[in-house]
């Protein structure tokens, strides 16, 4: 029953700014989270609609088992805009089967792009 | 012993004494291994929803989890609305709902849904059983994520073939977690859940030089107080350093409402001084709130130019809406308490006054109540209230949702914890009656006062049946003004009068006649002798009672500026 206006938070003063935010209006930034989880049905449905519903946009994902039978990674870049990280990694531990989120740090990982070479073979895009 | 059998031994073990429910084809089993166990009261409600919210009023009233019981489809979809209630409030609850046979899962059988789908945004978790063996740990699992950390609903879902399977060897009732199908250790299964974090010595520290050296420091105080047990702590921080306490809807009875330091609940339907003081301090006490944009049109903006102090158990609400400028992860009992033992003995800088100029315009606004009439029916259940306090009576209030709520909210002084019951996150209308039926059997002792609307007292209307059949006296007092009164005002404000579907005849039905149809006790009055006379009348009844108070329907919920 709430017809309140949406909230007008422009201020860009420091003491009224919401959480920490990690840019300056609207632009997305991309972050390379590891998310260890147990590895149990429906844990994967649990992060994804998460982020669906807390607007948190995937651009890629991949999920498996570790060498740990009972754990399952899930390696995803997150396009962070509006919602501080923090927040997002936050949320993601609340989850009961998540055991721990982490940001892989863009100087300290390799991350890979292919392209569709000749013959049917994938190269490393540069 | 079958998966069933393990279900009841597994609540029993955990010391359940209540379970609210409906059957169904699917959840046969379940309800037959309850025959015959009288130490496990089985209430029977009208609609699943009804039994939802009555496990959530019990929760509500007393701090243990509240139990549910219902079958599969459309049993287990009927909760929903109040899974999602106990979800936005953080309550404690446990919704057993039964399934098809497990072979039959994903062929859209009768009575199939995907309940654990359908409420994944809604639960702090939920499970699906794969074998009897798995019953009683993940009973005893659920219960326990239920109850810990931020409280809240879990759902879990049993196959009827589970429900019927036979208990292995290995499994059982033990209860301990260790044969939950995969091997793994109930410790292992929750690392990375702190159920109860331990507040950080360096800012609690820090938390207590900022309220040392504070001027005009504010406590705000939520649910998660009450949760935690710890309104005596918030209390003896208040009064020993001085500090005015502000409480949220939630937050309602954490501090004691007759205090002089209690300057009210903020929004846009709180009171006056409580609004200001969040303005106008310098430093704030969070503790156990979310800052939800019902305290504040912009709760970035809460206290602009105060130093704050957010306490609460769930880390990802410190820094959610307002930064936090000293952010504790910690239970609200543990963290108070490690702050009364930093803090000094004595007041702190704030100034003695801080406190009665803001607590005095809140209590001449509580003053001028006996004007009009839905202030003066609040006001009077208020006064009844405080006398029945003086004379070691408990009393619960619980409201319905819409000007009802805001009335109670605004005209009511709670001096306890858990006797002003209301669904503050969700907004849920047809809350009040079931979750008023779920106090009483939690609290028999008590005398339960629902406070409700025309609107709202129909949508669980059916739960008086329940009412009368487990004699639960709950006295319902309707503030009839023939319309949806919340959604009118609005209409009022911003739609140039369009009452768009706000309008209700005001004795359509005859409220009185359809309680006595129930067999409770009804009444219809419309001026304040009447009124005394029926609430005479409804507290010398032993059972449900139902007064249809009809107001002026264009009274209107005041607003702060």
């Amino acid at each position: 029953m709430s017809s309140q206006t949406t909230n007008q938070t422009t201020s860009q003063t420091d003491r009224t700014d919401r959480g920490n935010r990690t840019n300056q209006g609207g632009q997305t930034t991309h972050h390379t989270l590891s998310i260890l989880v147990g590895n149990k049905p429906g844990t994967l449905t649990r992060v994804t609609s998460l982020f669906a519903r807390r607007g948190y946009n995937i651009e890629a994902l991949v999920v498996g088992q570790t060498e740990d039978p009972a754990r399952s990674r899930i390696t995803m870049i997150v396009g962070v805009e509006g919602t501080p990280l923090e927040q997002i990694i936050k949320q993601t531990m609340k989850l009961i089967n998540v055991v721990d989120v982490r940001e892989l740090p863009p100087n300290s990982t390799i991350s890979q792009e292919l392209r569709r070479g000749a013959h049917g073979t994938y190269l490393l895009k540069n | 012993m079958t998966g069933a059998d393990s279900f009841v031994a597994a609540l029993r073990a955990a010391g359940v004494s209540c379970v609210f429910g409906y059957p169904g084809a699917t959840a046969l089993p379940l309800f037959d291994a309850l025959y015959g166990a009288d130490d496990i009261r089985l209430v029977l409600s009208r609609h699943e929803q009804g039994a939802t919210f009555m496990a959530g009023g019990w929760a509500r009233a007393t701090g243990r989890t509240g139990v549910v019981l219902v079958t599969s489809g459309p049993g287990a979809t009927n909760t929903v609305t109040a899974i999602a209630d106990a979800y936005m409030d953080s309550i404690p609850l446990v919704v057993f709902t039964a399934q098809v046979p497990s072979a039959l899962i994903g062929t859209d059988a009768f009575q199939e849904s995907d309940i654990t789908g359908i409420t994944l945004p809604i639960t702090k978790h939920s499970y699906l059983v794969k074998s009897a063996d798995e019953i009683a740990p993940t009973v005893a699992k659920a219960l326990y994520l239920a109850a810990t950390g931020r409280r809240g609903p879990v759902v879990v879902d049993i196959p009827v073939d589970v429900a019927e399977g036979i208990v292995g060897v290995n499994g059982g009732s033990d209860g301990a977690g260790k044969s939950d199908g995969d091997g793994d250790s109930a410790a292992r299964l929750f690392t990375g859940y702190d159920p109860r974090p331990q507040p950080d010595p360096a800012l609690i520290a820090q938390a207590a030089a900022a309220l040392t050296a504070a001027k005009h420091p504010v406590i705000l105080a939520g649910g998660g107080v009450i949760a935690a047990e710890a309104c005596h702590l918030l209390t003896d921080l208040a009064r020993t350093q001085g500090i005015p306490v502000v409480t949220t809807l939630m937050g309602r009875g954490a501090f004691p409402e007759d205090d002089l330091m209690w300057l009210g609940m903020p929004g846009l339907f709180g009171h006056a001084g409580a609004n200001e003081a969040l303005s106008l301090c310098d430093v704030l006490l969070a503790v156990g709130t979310r800052f939800a944009e019902r305290i504040a049109e912009d709760p970035a903006a809460v206290a602009p130019d105060a130093t704050v102090i957010h306490i609460d158990v769930d880390a990802a609400e410190l820094g959610k809406q307002r930064r936090a400028d000293v952010a504790i992860n910690a239970d609200a009992a543990d963290a108070l308490t490690a702050l009364l033992r930093e803090l000094p003995d004595g007041c702190g800088e704030a100034s003695p006054d801080s406190g009665a100029s803001f607590s005095l315009r809140t209590r001449a606004a509580l003053a001028d109540t006996d004007v009009l009439i839905p202030a003066y029916v609040v006001g009077m259940l208020d006064a009844l209230t405080q006398k029945r306090t003086q004379q070691g009576k408990a009393t619960i209030r619980v409201t319905e949702v819409g000007q009802n709520q805001l009335w109670a909210a605004r005209h009511s002084r709670v001096t306890r914890p858990r006797s002003f019951l209301t669904s503050g996150g969700l907004g849920a209308m047809g809350f009040g009656l079931p979750t008023a039926i779920g106090a009483q059997l939690a609290c028999p002792d008590a005398l339960v006062l629902n406070i409700s609307g025309d609107g709202s007292f129909l949508m669980n209307v059916q739960e008086l049946a329940t009412a009368v059949a487990v004699r639960a006296a709950v006295k319902v007092f309707i503030l009839n003004n023939a319309g949806l009164g919340l959604v009118r005002q609005w209409q009022d404000m911003k739609y140039a009068g369009r009452h768009v579907a706000s309008e209700l005849p005001v004795d359509q039905p005859d409220f009185a006649a359809l309680a006595t149809a129930f067999g409770a006790v009804g009444l219809t009055v419309a001026t304040p002798a009447d009124f005394e006379v029926a609430l005479r009348r409804a507290l010398e009844s032993d059972g449900p009672v139902v007064v249809d108070c009809r107001i002026d329907p264009t009274d209107i919920v005041e607003m702060q500026g």
